[in-house]
């Protein structure tokens, strides 16, 4: 897997197991600066796996490969460690949290971040200068900051705020993982607009999704296909399509010439 | 004949001849019948059903005196400061360990035929007019503490409102503790009648300051409010008692018709709370809310009885009180709603939630339906659980550490209760006072 850039994040032969289960089987993959990879599977294949891991989630051991970001070993790192070194994960199932204010709980992000970096943080006037700048990249109505995160939001809008979230953290690495399920063809739109709005040459995505759809709005640099555990297929975005065309079954047959 | 019982036996013969309202024969006959009630039957002990989980035993190896009457002790500098409630600007009855301080109180610009006053000063003025303050709902036999409270009350807050008044400020009833070099004792009585289609807040505030204070106080508060046809109260009780604070209060609400009562029970501060609210429909068409929220650590210990009756037809009740509880904290939550017969179309919806965040903290919640009518919705539950793990991994992602994070959670499992409250003004004020609680909370409290 070449990248004429710089690399983001580097993965070799990573074996992850959840509850004694081993879910992927050993992922090569290099993400370089400024790119957009998509990573494309079935059902089961790994693909929320990988998500969980590269945020550090609880309860997904690695038994084997590494995670290199920015040339840094990615897998001693907190959760916390990883989103103030620039990463960023979109849920595909955002939580919601009672009684805890959108805006509350961005302003002690950003700052958090921000001590991290050795700013200085936001009072409230310039936090809330930078939230409402940020959102019109994904059309987000001003009164869900004053509501509980993700709290009684429409499917759409718990989406949204995620990328609305991304926009004000401004992250180096951003994992969205099916940030398109349950969005209607409006909403998948905008909330694409609003990424490809944050794409930046200092910025690398990976992009997880069960349908090509997606991609016809957010155009991939390469495209990954994940099947029971492994990068199955790498290429360029005519892999979307392809999938879209013949579905994932021919994947059981192995690797296809051309592929190789 | 205990120790405890024979020391009030003797305060009592001391005390009575100064008590407010002495003039008043009848009311005399009834602190002494009230006294010789108790003394039949003693502090309530673990076999009371109603104190299963509470014990005061503890109170009868100590030496109490009397909050007698007289000027009130000195409040520093700090502790007058701490009245304080952000931007608003109320009524304000203050009671210095049990006795009322004019100088910190605010009475003036009262609307017109609106009583706001002391309960000594009123009976000392007015010890023929006793019959003007309603008599109903003073305490059944069987209630020590509200006994004990009848005996001695020696002051607390009256508050009578004509009809169709609306009090644009709040009331702010602070019972202030300050260190003394003895265990006082202190029975407040308030008394609360809204006439038809009245409006007013009451902010009752329990406030304890200066943890230096080595002595365990004891506050008796006990009150009744009377709501008149369609009359409103909004009744929020702040308890920031001090670290020593032992606190047993009753509260009784008797509504009418289309009246409307909603309380906002904030613990935060204490080591001993015990706390009885109850309200009763007597009229259709009423409602009342009831919300809650502990927040305790150490070994605070804080009971919470609720005694909803629905005894007429067509009102609703809306009861929520939640808890967080760390260390070796103790809360007891124990609700009753009562559906009475007859009481068709009522709709009443119950729930105590609670946060452990130790393995030593323990709650004990009981809550309970008794229905005698058959056209009613109810519902009602509790749960015990921890900080939701979705939550705290969501929280660190997006960058904020683990502690941090249980912080915010625990925060906004607060901030929903302080979030019911309507006054922007108020919610501030909490919002600092739950953000203030929460800044030491688990620090190793005694």
């Amino acid at each position: 897997m070449n990248s004429k850039n710089p690399i983001m994040l580097e993965i070799k032969g990573l074996h992850v197991s959840v509850e004694g289960k081993e879910i992927l089987k050993g992922v090569d993959l290099v993400v370089g600066t400024g790119e957009v990879h998509a990573i494309m599977g079935p059902n089961g294949s790994g693909k929320s796996t990988l998500a969980n891991v590269i945020a550090g989630r609880e309860g997904y051991e690695v038994t084997a490969g590494s995670i290199r970001y920015q040339g840094q070993d990615l897998l001693p790192l907190s959760p916390e460690e990883r989103a103030q070194e620039g990463i960023f994960m979109a849920f595909q199932y955002p939580v919601e949290i009672p009684g805890v204010n959108n805006t509350y709980f961005l302003k002690a992000a950003v700052n958090a971040q921000r001590r991290h970096r050795g700013e200085s943080e936001l009072d409230a006037m310039d936090f809330m200068q930078l939230i409402r700048a940020k959102l019109d990249v994904v059309h987000m109505s001003e009164d869900l900051l004053s509501r509980s995160v993700n709290e009684g939001f429409s499917g759409g809008e718990k989406k949204r705020n995620e990328i609305f979230q991304m926009a004000v953290l401004e992250p180096k690495f951003a994992v969205l993982d099916e940030t398109d399920s349950g969005l209607d063809i409006d909403a998948l739109k905008i909330v694409a607009e609003g990424i490809n709005s944050l794409r930046a040459e200092d910025r690398s995505m990976l992009v997880i999704t069960h349908y090509q759809r997606l991609l016809d709005y957010i155009i991939p640099d390469r495209v990954h296909v994940l099947s029971d555990g492994r990068i199955a297929e790498s290429g360029d975005r005519d892999l979307a399509l392809r999938l879209e065309k013949e579905g994932y079954a021919w994947l059981r047959e192995g690797p296809t010439e051309a592929a190789q | 004949m205990s120790n405890f019982s024979g020391q009030l036996a003797a305060a009592f013969e001391r005390a009575a001849p100064a008590l407010p309202g002495h003039a008043n024969p009848a009311l005399s006959a009834r602190r002494r019948a009230a006294l010789d009630a108790f003394m039949q039957t003693g502090l309530p002990g673990p076999r009371d059903e109603r104190w299963k989980y509470t014990s005061v035993r503890a109170l009868e190896r100590r030496e109490f005196s009397l909050a007698a009457r007289g000027e009130a002790d000195p409040v520093t500098a700090d502790a007058e400061k701490s009245l304080a409630l952000g931007q608003l600007d109320p009524w304000r009855l203050t009671f210095v360990n049990g006795r009322f301080a004019p100088q910190l109180s605010v009475l003036d610009d009262l609307p017109e035929g609106v009583v706001l006053e002391s309960l000594g000063v009123f009976l000392d003025g007015h010890a023929d007019r006793l019959d003007e303050l309603p008599d109903q709902g003073f305490a059944g036999p069987s209630d020590a503490f509200a006994l004990l409270n009848t005996a001695f009350m020696h002051d607390g807050h009256v508050l009578v409102l004509p009809d169709n008044v609306r009090l644009e400020r709040p009331v702010h009833v602070v019972y202030l503790g300050m260190p003394r070099d003895v265990s006082l004792m202190s029975h407040l009585r308030n008394i609360v009648q809204l006439g038809e289609n009245c409006e007013a807040t009451i902010i009752e505030h329990w406030l304890g300051a200066g943890r230096e204070n080595e002595h365990d106080n004891l506050t008796n508060t006990v009150g009744l409010s009377l709501l008149g046809k369609g009359a409103k109260l909004t009744h929020l009780r702040l308890q920031q008692d001090s670290a020593h604070g032992v606190l047993v209060d009753r509260h009784d609400v008797i509504q009418q018709e289309a009246s409307s009562y909603t309380a906002h029970t904030f613990d935060f501060g204490g080591k001993l709370v015990r706390h009885d609210l109850n309200t009763r429909f007597e009229a259709p068409g009423a409602r009342c809310e009831l919300n809650g929220l502990y927040v305790l650590d150490g070994r605070q210990h804080v009971d919470n009885h609720t005694r909803i009756d629905h005894a007429s037809p067509d009102c609703t009740s809306k009861e929520q009180y939640k808890g967080v509880l760390n260390d070796r904290a103790h809360g007891v939550f124990d609700g009753l709603v009562l559906v009475q017969p007859g009481a068709d179309g009522t709709d009443a919806h119950q729930s105590n939630a609670n946060l452990l965040l130790s393995g030593d903290a323990e709650v004990d919640t009981k809550p309970q339906l008794e229905i005698y009518a058959d056209e009613v919705r109810c519902s009602h539950g509790a749960s015990v659980g921890q900080l939701d793990e979705d939550a705290l991994f969501y929280l660190r992602c997006r960058g904020l550490d683990e502690s941090a994070a249980r912080g915010l959670l625990m925060r906004g499992f607060g901030m929903e209760m302080i979030d019911r409250v309507d006054s922007p003004e108020l919610r501030q004020v909490l919002e600092g006072m739950l953000d203030q609680r929460l800044a030491v909370f688990g620090e190793n409290r005694p």
